[in-house]
């Protein structure tokens, strides 16, 4: 029978003290994401999720319509999806795309027709939306930073645009 | 900024455009004057809203100077919508600083000026802008151009 060394045992020894703070850890950070996900983003956070959101489907519906006429609205959008995550917390570790599909959109990035970002939408679907969009901008300054609120306005004023353009090309 | 500084911010703005309408609307001739008469009336009207807004803090609302130093004089159709889109940009700025009040009616009150600015605007030149009434870099918005000042 092979003997085991003092100096490997205290190897394996070694090993197994890693292992077990290893697995310690590994127990602890299920338990830090759990108390991180238990605690609710404050609501300035919840509601720039919610626009980007918004954006996100908005700037979807415009590349569905698949029209360079509509490519500078697209691109202002884009613009505001930019800045709106830019200004989400960086802890919250929520400026990609993927992180705000859980966000609920804004509502007023819904089309009122049936069109959705899968099929093809009309100007006046894009027209509706944008004055939807528009009118909900100045509801949702109520609470925030003031910085935040100077963003919303402004995004609402070129939306109001938007709705105006749109409105005269059909 | 207090609710107070916008209010009188935009009250400023507003008297500036009033008199900036009145010069365009005397200077043009057609559907230009009628939308500048229209314009005219549109800002008059937010103008004496802020004035009752001051005027219920227990403030005296400033009065309007006896002229203003315009950018741009309007003797051309062309001039004349240059100086209007100028004074709808001015206006709309000093709006936006407004949305950044700690009432939230004053709020909802400039950011709806804003996109009546910004419509107007559109309607005698169609431009939009991503970011209305901010400067280019919009990491910190502050009222990027002035309406028309008073002669120093």
């Amino acid at each position: 029978m092979r003997s085991v060394s003092r100096r490997s045992l205290l190897r394996g020894g070694a090993l197994g003290v890693a292992a077990v703070t290893v697995a310690g850890c590994a127990e602890q950070e299920p338990r830090q994401a759990q108390r991180l996900a238990a605690e609710p983003p404050d609501p300035e956070t919840m509601l720039i999720r919610q626009l980007i959101a918004g954006k996100e489907r908005t700037v979807a519906l415009y590349s569905s319509a698949d029209s360079d006429r509509l490519t500078p609205f697209r691109q202002r959008h884009e613009a505001h999806l930019a800045e709106l995550r830019r200004r989400l917390p960086r802890e919250s570790g929520s400026a990609s795309p993927a992180s705000s599909a859980g966000a609920q959109a804004d509502p007023s990035a819904s089309p009122s027709g049936a069109a959705t970002a899968g099929s093809q939408i009309s100007v006046r679907d894009l027209r509706d939306m944008e004055r939807k969009a528009a009118a909900l901008r100045p509801r949702q300054l109520d609470g925030v930073s003031p910085a935040l609120a100077q963003l919303i306005a402004s995004i609402g004023a070129c939306e109001a645009a938007h709705a105006l353009a749109l409105s005269r090309s059909l | 900024m207090t609710a107070d500084q916008g209010l009188s911010t935009a009250l400023a703005a507003e008297h500036a455009a009033v008199y900036a309408y009145g010069v365009i609307a005397a200077r043009t001739t057609g559907s230009l004057r009628v939308t500048a008469t229209a314009a005219f009336n549109a800002h008059r009207a937010r103008r004496d809203q802020l004035r009752a807004l001051i005027a219920a803090r227990g403030d005296a609302p400033a009065e309007p100077d006896a002229a203003y130093r315009l950018p741009v004089t309007p003797s051309t159709p062309a001039q004349a919508v240059e100086l209007a889109t100028l004074v709808e940009r001015g206006v709309t700025a000093a709006y936006l600083e407004l949305t950044a009040s700690p009432d939230t009616e004053v709020r909802q009150m400039a950011a709806l000026a804003m996109q009546e600015c910004v419509t107007r605007s559109y309607g005698l030149r169609p431009e939009i802008e991503a970011f209305p009434g901010m400067p280019a870099d919009v990491a910190s918005p502050t009222p990027s151009s002035a309406p028309p000042t008073p002669p120093s």
